[in-house]
């Protein structure tokens, strides 16, 4: 199942939509330089874009497989 | 004399029982270790033969090789050096150990009531001492034909031993070492199927052929020499005592958080929400996005074996 099916299928299921918001991490300066390292290698335009790719991809494979019933 | 096609034998011996052997061995020579009659365990260590805190090292070796190290991994040195030290370039019968240390004197006491009995860190201890090694030089062991698991519960266990005649394993030198093979001398156990046999030792020169079994290494600014060390020399004194003039250089101290602010829509926060209702990963909204970031990072890019659990 597609993260997009599972998406429908919570919305079939009447669950409601959440709003935009801000998630602030606290990050040291270490984990920092990995995340600038990975924009500086082109996997992404800023840092707030790598997290939320890096959230979409887990998604999708963890969600997915959740809703498939495999353990994850 | 040759008994290998294309190479050039330097030195042939045999290692009895109870015994074993340090031999010099230069960059690109090749240690073979053979059984004789078969099911015999062969513990073994090796240093820099420049400079012996330079070392083998199970834990290192088993992070990147897993718990049976085989042809084409390498023995590794212990940080802060960590550099292949030599290659396994031949195995033929894959069953290695880097699990168990070595068995001592202790051990043979405590579990079996034998106060003097031949172990591999004594046998070890002793080999090593023609090099002015000491007890306290002996290092936890590469246990060559040693067959071992772990069992469900997650406690290692020894099996039967697989080797048979003539079975071997080859090591590269990828550096000048102090080699040191030993017949384990742990009859009373599984390890060598309760009898010790004589173990055969063979030194080649290595050929373009046995380097061309060799996968190129990592050459890392963290591999460090004594010349990186703050103290550089071999402290000589048994006592400790406190440096007056100490003062703490740790790495990257003081560690500065910052936040960083990311700002996401409806259905991110769903998933986030989903994810955290899983108990797995977290139990606030930038806990679990900090799980989700780094473990796709270390899934996606990370070198080596990866260390975050498949979920």
């Amino acid at each position: 199942m597609s993260l997009a099916s599972h998406d429908a299928r919570l919305k079939n299921a009447g669950m409601t939509t959440m709003t935009e918001s801000t998630v602030r991490l606290r990050l040291n300066q270490q984990q920092l330089e990995l995340i600038d390292n990975s924009i500086e290698a082109g996997e992404s335009g800023n840092r707030e874009e790598l997290i939320r790719r890096a959230l979409r991809e887990f998604a999708a494979t963890h969600l997915s497989a959740a809703a498939n019933g495999k353990k994850s | 004399m040759t008994t290998s096609p294309g190479r050039k034998t330097l030195r042939e011996l045999t290692i009895e029982p109870g015994t074993g052997k340090a031999l010099e061995l230069r960059r690109g020579q090749v240690l073979r270790i053979e059984q004789t009659s078969g099911r015999q365990c062969a513990d073994f260590n090796c240093f820099n033969l420049h400079d012996y805190k330079e070392f083998f090292h199970t834990g290192r070796t088993r992070h990147l090789h897993g718990l049976h190290p085989t042809k084409g991994d390498f023995l590794w040195s212990a940080p802060p050096r960590e550099r292949p030290m030599m290659a396994i370039i031949e195995d033929t019968v894959g069953t290695n150990d880097v699990l168990y240390p070595r068995c001592s004197g202790f051990l043979f006491e405590h579990h079996y009531g034998l106060a003097v009995h031949t172990n591999c860190h004594d046998i070890q201890a002793e080999a090593q001492r023609e090099f002015g090694l000491t007890p306290d030089d002996v290092h936890d062991s590469f246990n060559f034909f040693m067959h071992t698991g772990v069992d469900a519960a997650g406690h290692p266990f020894i099996a039967k031993n697989a080797a048979g005649r003539g079975d071997y394993v080859e090591l590269l030198a990828l550096m000048d070492v102090l080699a040191v093979p030993n017949v384990c001398g742990a009859d009373v156990m599984m390890t060598s199927d309760f009898e010790l046999k004589p173990l055969k030792l063979l030194v080649f020169e290595g050929t373009d052929q046995d380097w061309s079994r060799v996968s190129e290494p990592p050459r890392l600014r963290n591999q460090r020499s004594p010349s990186d060390f703050r103290i550089k020399n071999i402290k000589v004194d048994r006592e400790l005592y406190r440096d007056a003039s100490y003062r703490p250089e740790f790495t990257n101290v003081p560690l500065q958080i910052s936040e960083l602010a990311v700002k996401l829509t409806g259905k991110e926060l769903e998933w986030i929400e989903q994810l955290k209702s899983t108990g797995k990963y977290g139990e606030t909204d930038a806990e679990v996005l900090r799980y989700a970031f780094f473990t796709w990072w270390i899934g996606k890019f990370m070198h080596g074996p990866k260390h975050a659990a498949p979920t």
